[in-house]
């Protein structure tokens, strides 16, 4: 389910180009790093292209990103991105099927009030036909990420066989 | 009304970290920076050129408690795309004439509750001890309201 209540399934999304990533609210480091980096993206891209570029943020926290959580979160970077609180088997699925991996961290002694997560953190980059076409780590240079991402954006919808 | 320091002293001796004591540090703490994110959590980045020629080691960071819970030394590790945020209570070594980077991706402070008042005050001050060199206090500046965007940092 999206931040805004509304349900999402990424086959829906078939006909844009998709960023797909996957992380938790409580991140201090890399999460709110890739959130700014593709926020930055999106905002330079121009206009009549913004349409056909999805955002999708998975949390791999459901336990403390609630839909509330994420509504408080995902919307602060763009009101277009989609940030998605699934339940359990669901996660576990979405996660299965991009090899991704999520780990419950506790700190060591005191406080088990914080955990962090242990998270996969590339983008995964899905192609106007729903194939997922590249990995981009998450700490790559932020052009790096646009040039893949205009490279899918300059693919023209379902080709014929062979194009 | 920003003067007590909640100092969040790691559990291990300085003592017991057995730093080269040969030389002197000279600790200059350069660029630093906070991220801001909408949720609880922040992070703060600097750099910690030694100019000395004797090692040190930042051992304890405080941070003002009107303006956040508490400040913890982290390291992210990314080892096959995934990322593990470690704690770093023994701190983070600073060798002779060499320079240590809190990036994005790194080592970095966790800052959890922060307030935000941090905005209006312009900045968040912090007290970094040092083992050789002792207490050093920065003000990190806040970036713009871009929330979670850099004022920081290192991409790639």
């Amino acid at each position: 389910m999206n931040w805004d209540g509304a349900p999402f399934r990424l086959h829906e999304q078939r006909g844009k180009v998709a960023v797909l990533f996957f992380g938790f609210t409580h991140c201090p480091d890399i999460c709110p790093g890739s959130f700014a980096k593709v926020r930055k993206i999106y905002a330079e891209l121009a206009p009549e292209k913004k349409g056909d570029l999805a955002v999708v943020f998975v949390s791999v926290d459901p336990e403390r990103d609630t839909r509330e959580a994420l509504a408080a979160y995902v919307p602060a970077f763009d009101s277009s991105f989609v940030g998605l609180h699934l339940d359990r088997d669901a996660l576990a699925r979405t996660a299965g099927a991009y090899g991704v991996v999520m780990q419950k961290r506790y700190p060591k002694g005191r406080d088990r009030a914080y955990y962090s997560m242990d998270h996969t953190s590339t983008f995964f980059l899905i192609d106007r036909e729903g194939n997922l076409r590249e990995q981009v780590p998450f700490n790559v240079h932020a052009d790096t990420l646009r040039a893949a991402i205009e490279r899918l954006l300059e693919e023209n919808g379902p080709k014929s066989e062979g194009a | 009304m920003r003067t007590r320091l909640g100092l969040a002293v790691p559990f291990l001796l300085a003592s017991a970290l057995g730093a080269c004591d040969e030389g002197t540090p000279a600790i200059v703490v350069e660029k630093p920076a906070l991220r801001r994110t909408p949720g609880e959590v922040a992070a703060v980045y600097f750099t910690v050129a030694n100019r000395g020629d004797g090692a040190d080691r930042l051992v304890a960071v405080a941070v003002a408690e009107d303006l956040a819970d508490r400040i913890e030394m982290h390291e992210t590790v990314v080892e096959d795309g995934v990322a593990r945020m470690l704690e770093r209570p023994e701190g983070y070594r600073i060798p002779p004439r060499g320079t240590v980077a809190l990036q994005e991706g790194g080592r970095h402070l966790m800052v959890f509750g922060l307030r935000e008042e941090v905005a209006s005050e312009g900045g968040l001050d912090l007290e970094l001890t040092f083992e050789r060199t002792g207490k050093v206090s920065i003000r990190v500046p806040v970036g713009d309201e871009a929330e979670g965007e850099g004022s920081c940092c290192l991409e790639k």
